[in-house]
């Protein structure tokens, strides 16, 4: 009851103030700002004032005369040291009027202005310090925010033994930051996008306006703009809303955790998308080859980088097709495999109870238990279960009869190949894809892993990421794009950009710096 | 496009649920006996005698040392008349699918006519399941002792490995299935097979005449057969001269074949070109060039007289296991008169010249 | 509409021309043709090609003068009852009959080789089923499919020729017979035309590539035939020279006979089979997916408004259906076999040397009448 009694009291000092405010003028709009310090205040106090962490001050300035200035800001979220040093002091001493603090009263760089509720509450929300002048029709907002952030650290899921070790934190402006520090140039832009209706996040979408195509641009924000939800907290989730083909298997936007990576796809053309509070950006358009081009791949040499990539390569076809293969051969196309290996396969086999495929489909389900254990436990508890895991498959799996020793060594070989594979998200992709083709070959052998590959095939061929094809430079056939798909060519072969974005200029490199050749000559013709 | 999503769905659920319910192929390891060799000969009655021999089904890598030479191998033994009932006979023995994929060895007598075993090979040839690259042989050996158990573990038997590795042997004589089928079907060439002894030496052959039995090459004869088809590969060979023992190895020959028609019939230039090398001579001789030439020419005579010998049985026996009437048939399909076209059927008589030249290498380390 | 179709690349057209002419049916390659004309059998495949180069060119020359969408609505122009009633019906029917046919044997083959307890009508089905999973698509994706596969299966098919070298051994069978007469050469030639029909393939694509000059269509038609071509002259080569006119005859499957002989020991695999499993495959899926997509995209473009994409989708899964149970009216590999070389080869043939040159020449007089007016 008294609980009651409370709730109605709020709410009539709440309505109250709103009427008040209404009455002043009949043709404002509840939500706009009137120049009244004490309705402001009612409104504050029984909106978001109501939360202990929002700090409501009045102060006596002499340039207002008799007249109270109201400060709001939120605890923990605003420089407090700010408020008192760059506000406050400043206006007890000005004796500038209330409609020209901005020309000097206050020293912050960022001070705008506001008449509506709705912008004022949110900005308040965002960690901006509000100054409710007598006098004037708006609200100053001066730009306190203060983040409390993680410092940069080392990327965590894309490891390089050399290159640049920086990774983004959750704070879109250090995100922003971090990216300008590496391209210095007037053409880097960051367009904005709030997202959510309660939640209202900052998305950024970085690019350079000189490189890339302002048609990905477009359609990077008009994709951002249709997401309509209340909130989000994962990049993910955007990925997910703003994705080509939001229901394949297939990423068809890349993920990064490395500066680097996103700046050097921000000089190819593309367009990085930041969100505050997520330390991933988004990286589109992204074909299939991009998620196998690490930052490491240029940062060794292009031979190494070439040798890595082919073996990525094979390591893919042997996670892919190994328990397939293997399955259709022991089962259904014996006739490929020479007698030798053949019989003794069988011979490995004789007394388990298990067929192959049985067996196969245990050893995906034991380590994949074994994958999720070791990544949910503590680092000290993981490497014991990996240990223990370890001897049970290697050993006791097989003393027991389950598992033939040599579907062991498939299964190893298989989830060592998969796991291989440069980005996480695409892993899954191919764990599913490895699992269908395992079936097909268990089905129709040989015929029905070619039945499978074509299908999947025709499905990627298909696919597009922002507007390119996400199978290129296979299908369709791009020459040059060859240079850094497969292998890496030598850095002085490398003169375009990747065509998957379409940037302005495709040239990344001209053969010869003219700068360059210029400074050769003139020291050739220097006298020595 | 939900309705259409919807439609794609159902069709690849009833594909699904199509192959699941099928897996009409699908043998488990254990399911499958696989037979490894299988030897035919004459029985009684018109009836054929067949053999089949598996590998023990435990061998494996670590167990191979345990089981003993007779372990490794077992063998099942039916009558029929024709290959598929004999396949359709020993299945019934089995508990398991009779799997023939990996056979590796098909072993016939040599008391075959040439017309049973063309039935034989030809419903070889017709069964998709048994590997045409498997090899044939005539064996004189009785089935029941048949050669599996030695020398070689499972899952290999004697006569693939012996005939897979190509230069251990004098003489390359391997035939397989489809090659000795496409010597039955092909006009102007006799299908030869290679003949193992007792021994399990192979260095006589068996040549099939249109009609009747086999003609056996003996060694020497079989050897002139190899010199005139390339199938000399690792020969050696001791002259005896004035009572000097000379020794050649690693002797390889090359022939060159012309083929022209005569009035008479076909005639024939063989070229032979042989290396040889030459690593056991008297200790009195000193190696000079011209002792070299003059022991190269009496090799060149010896090959040559090996060459004509085969000739001469090929010609006695109206056959032709060197193929010259086949490459004229081949360009001149109308010269075969349409009486003889059938298995081996061939031309004229042929009148063969051969001439060898031998060169003598030397691969010793010291004079 | 837009949603199917949009330009293809010049070297994706080569490509989808390419395999939708010889690919379907090269496993049959060279029985037939060895049987009737024996060592002379390279006379009637030049014959064959150049008349199927010779009837290209001119769909090629008639797509440019119709410059309509599709070869329907080109033919529904041109001859508005006739072409719709007779021309394109026949056409079609021919052209899936043949495939049908084509597929059957395939699925036979399969049973035979590799699969002697699966049902043939599964293999069918799943063929035909995954070429309709490729063909429901855009053109661009269908090029494309084609485009990243068919170099990969020629290159598969250079390796497995290259290990049947050793077995060539007959080299004097590839000799010509001094014996040529009429009769074998003219049956040797039609009887392959199987290979070369192609399903309006050409003329339906023409309109929707990204030409330089229009002269490149005729080209890469050429370019792409004579490919093809090389790659039939290949396998001749390669079974006769190992095998012997005779022998071939004598085989069902030459090729296929041919490539499971050889063994690579040192990459352990004794079959080559799975080599020829992998690109046969393929390459009838991609070509019975061409011929799908563009027998569909004509259809769908006919259609009236709206015409979605589950239309589309039904049109390309009902043809698949339609063919898959076709497959099961067919009892036998000697019924299929006497279809295609003694019914539906002729009549293919002698459909295109009819239909094609009368609607070029229809095409060209209407097109003169009205540059008169």
């Amino acid at each position: 009851m008294c609980h009651l009694v409370t709730e109605l009291k709020a709410l009539d000092t709440q309505l109250s103030s709103w009427l008040e405010s209404a009455s002043q003028s009949p043709v404002v709009p509840v939500d706009t700002y009137v120049d009244d310090l004490d309705t402001a205040w009612a409104l504050l106090k029984e909106g978001m004032g109501r939360n202990g962490d929002v700090l409501l001050r009045k102060i006596q300035v002499p340039a207002c005369g008799q007249e109270l200035v109201l400060i709001a800001s939120v605890d923990g979220l605003t420089d407090t040291q700010m408020i008192d040093q760059d506000i406050i002091r400043p206006l007890l001493a000005t004796d500038l009027p209330p409609d020209r603090w901005d020309q000097g009263a206050m020293t912050p760089i960022h001070i705008s202005t506001s008449r509506t509720w709705s912008d004022i509450l949110q900005k308040l929300a965002a960690g901006n310090t509000l100054v409710f002048a007598p006098g004037v029709d708006h609200v100053w907002i001066v730009d306190t925010v203060k983040y409390p952030q993680r410092a940069i650290e080392r990327p965590q899921t894309e490891l390089a033994a050399r290159g640049s070790e920086e990774a983004f934190n959750e704070v879109l402006l250090t995100q922003k930051t971090q990216i300008r520090r590496r391209v210095r140039s007037p053409a880097l832009l960051f367009r904005d996008v709030s997202l959510g209706r309660l939640q209202q996040i900052t998305v950024s979408v970085a690019y350079l306006e000189s490189l890339a195509n302002p048609s990905l641009v477009a359609t990077a924000i008009d994709r951002l703009n249709a997401v309509h939800v209340d909130g989000i907290t994962e990049i993910t989730a955007i990925a997910g809303l703003i994705r080509d083909h939001p229901r394949s298997i297939f990423p068809t936007i890349r993920q990064t955790e490395r500066v680097d990576l996103a700046v050097w796809r921000l000089l190819e053309g593309a367009v990085v998308i930041l969100m505050d509070g997520d330390p991933f950006v988004l990286v589109a358009p992204a074909p299939l080859v991009d998620f196998y081009r690490t930052a490491m791949d240029y940062s060794s040499s292009w031979i190494d980088t070439s040798f890595v990539r082919m073996i990525r390569f094979i390591g893919w076809l042997m996670g892919m097709y190994l328990p397939a293969l293997y399955i259709a051969l022991a089962e259904i196309n014996p006739s490929i495999l020479p007698s030798s290996l053949f019989i003794i396969i069988q011979g490995s086999n004789a007394g388990l109870a298990f067929s192959p495929l049985v067996q196969v489909i245990l050893m995906i389900v034991v380590i994949e238990t074994l994958r999720e254990a070791a990544f949910r436990l503590p680092k000290a508890l993981s490497t014991a279960i990996s240990t223990v895991g370890a001897i049970v498959v290697g050993t006791a799996v097989v003393k027991a009869g389950f598992v033939d020793p040599q579907i062991i060594v498939i299964m190893t070989l298989t989830a060592l190949s998969l796991f291989s594979t440069p980005v996480y998200e695409l892993t899954a992709t191919w764990r599913v894809i490895g699992f269908l083709l395992t079936l097909a070959g268990a089905i129709f052998g040989i015929f029905g892993i070619v039945i499978v590959t074509v299908g999947v095939m025709a499905v990627l061929v298909d696919m597009r990421t922002f507007g390119s094809p996400y199978f290129a430079p296979w299908a369709p056939f791009r020459r040059p794009d060859w240079s850094d798909a497969i292998w890496r060519l030598p850095w002085t072969n490398l003169q375009r950009r990747w065509t998957a974005a379409r940037p302005q200029n495709q040239t990344w490199r001209t053969a010869e710096a003219p700068d360059l050749q210029a400074h050769l000559n003139q020291a050739q013709d220097s006298p020595k | 496009m939900r309705r259409s999503r919807r439609a794609l769905g159902g069709v690849l659920a009833a594909m699904l649920a199509l192959g699941l319910s099928g897996c009409w192929d699908q043998f488990s390891l254990d399911q499958r006996q696989t037979a490894l060799a299988i030897s035919a000969k004459p029985g009684p009655r018109g009836t054929i005698q067949w053999r089949a021999y598996f590998p023990n089904p435990t061998v494996n890598v670590s167990s191979l040392s345990q089981i003993s030479s007779h372990d490794q191998f077992f063998q099942y033994h039916v009558e029929a008349s024709t290959l598929a009932a004999a396949l359709q006979a020993i299945q019934d023995k089995l508990a398991n699918d009779l799997y023939t994929e990996q056979l590796q060895v098909f072993i016939v007598s040599p008391r075959f006519s040439t017309q049973q075993l063309a039935s034989l090979i030809g419903a070889y040839n017709r069964q998709a399941m048994l590997p045409k690259s498997a090899y044939v042989l005539a064996s004189a050996t009785p089935a029941s002792a048949f050669p599996i158990k030695i020398q070689q573990p499972p899952p290999t038997v004697f006569f693939d490995n012996y005939f897979n590795c190509r230069t251990c042997h004098p003489l390359y004589l391997a035939m397989r299935a489809w090659r000795f089928w496409d010597r039955l079907v092909t006009p102007g060439v006799s299908p030869v097979l290679p003949y193992s002894t007792s021994a399990l030496t192979v260095r006589r052959l068996l040549v099939y005449p249109p009609q009747g039995l086999p003609v056996i090459f003996g060694p020497k004869a079989s050897e002139g057969w190899a010199l005139l088809t390339n199938h000399v590969v690792n020969e050696s060979l001791t002259l005896n001269t004035q009572g000097d023992l000379i020794g050649l190895d690693h002797i390889r020959s090359h022939a060159m074949t012309q083929v022209v028609s005569g009035r008479d019939g076909l005639r024939v230039n063989v070229r032979i070109q042989v290396r040889a090398c030459l690593n056991q001579w008297p200790p009195s001789r000193i190696p000079t060039l011209a002792g070299n030439q003059a022991i190269a020419r009496k090799v060149s005579f010896y090959l040559a007289t090996l060459a004509n010998r085969a000739i001469a049985q090929a010609e006695q026996s109206h056959t032709d296991p060197f193929g010259w009437q086949r490459s004229y048939l081949f360009r001149h399909p109308r010269m075969l008169p349409p009486t003889r076209v059938g298995i081996n059927a061939h031309l004229s008589p042929v009148q063969a010249k051969v001439t060898v030249t031998t060169q003598m290498t030397s691969q010793g380390v010291s004079e | 509409m837009n949603q199917i179709v949009e330009p293809i690349s010049r070297w994706q057209y080569f490509w989808m021309v390419a395999i939708s002419t010889v690919a379907g049916g090269i496993y049959l390659w060279p029985q037939y043709l060895v049987q009737h004309m024996g060592p002379n059998g390279v006379f009637a495949l030049l014959t064959s090609v150049g008349l199927a180069t010779a009837l290209l060119m001119l769909q090629v020359a008639l797509a440019h003068r119709l410059n309509q969408a599709t070869v329907l609505s080109g033919i529904r122009r041109l001859l508005p009852v006739l072409g719709i009633g007779l021309i394109f019906p026949i056409s079609a029917i021919t052209c899936l009959f043949t495939d049908l046919l084509l597929l059957v044997l395939y699925g036979q083959m399969m049973h035979n080789f590799f699969y002697p307890l699966t049902p043939i009508v599964v293999i069918d089905g799943l063929i035909a089923a995954s070429a309709g999973w490729v063909a429901f698509r855009t053109l661009s994706a269908v090029a494309r499919s084609v485009q990243f596969w068919f170099p990969i299966i020629l290159l598969l098919t250079l390796v497995v020729v290259t290990f049947s070298i050793p077995n060539m051994t007959h080299l004097a069978a590839l000799l010509p017979s001094s014996d040529f007469t009429l009769r074998p050469w003219v049956q040797g030639t039609i009887s392959t035309w199987f290979l070369f029909s192609n399903g309006s393939v050409v003329i339906t694509l023409t309109p929707h590539v990204r030409w330089t000059h229009p002269r490149q269509a005729y080209t890469t038609v050429a370019a792409a035939m004579a490919m093809q071509a090389s790659v039939l002259l290949i396998f001749y080569v390669v079974c006769l020279a190992t095998l012997g006119a005779p022998a071939v005859s004598r085989l069902w499957w030459p090729v296929i006979y041919v490539f499971s002989l050889i063994s690579a020991q040192a990459f352990f695999f004794k079959g080559i089979g799975v080599f020829v499993l992998i690109t046969w495959t393929s390459a009838i899926v991609l070509y019975l997916a061409v011929h799908l997509f563009c027998l569909s995209f004509n259809l769908f473009d006919q259609m009236a408004e709206p015409a979605t994409m589950l239309t589309r989708v039904s049109l390309v899964f009902g043809l698949v259906a339609a063919l898959t149970l076709g497959t099961l009216f067919v009892p036998s590999e000697l019924m299929a076999r006497a279809l295609v070389f003694h019914w539906v080869n002729p009549l293919s043939f002698s459909w295109a040397a009819i239909s094609d040159p009368g609607l070029w020449l229809i095409a060209r007089y209407r097109r003169a009448r009205m540059v008169a007016r």
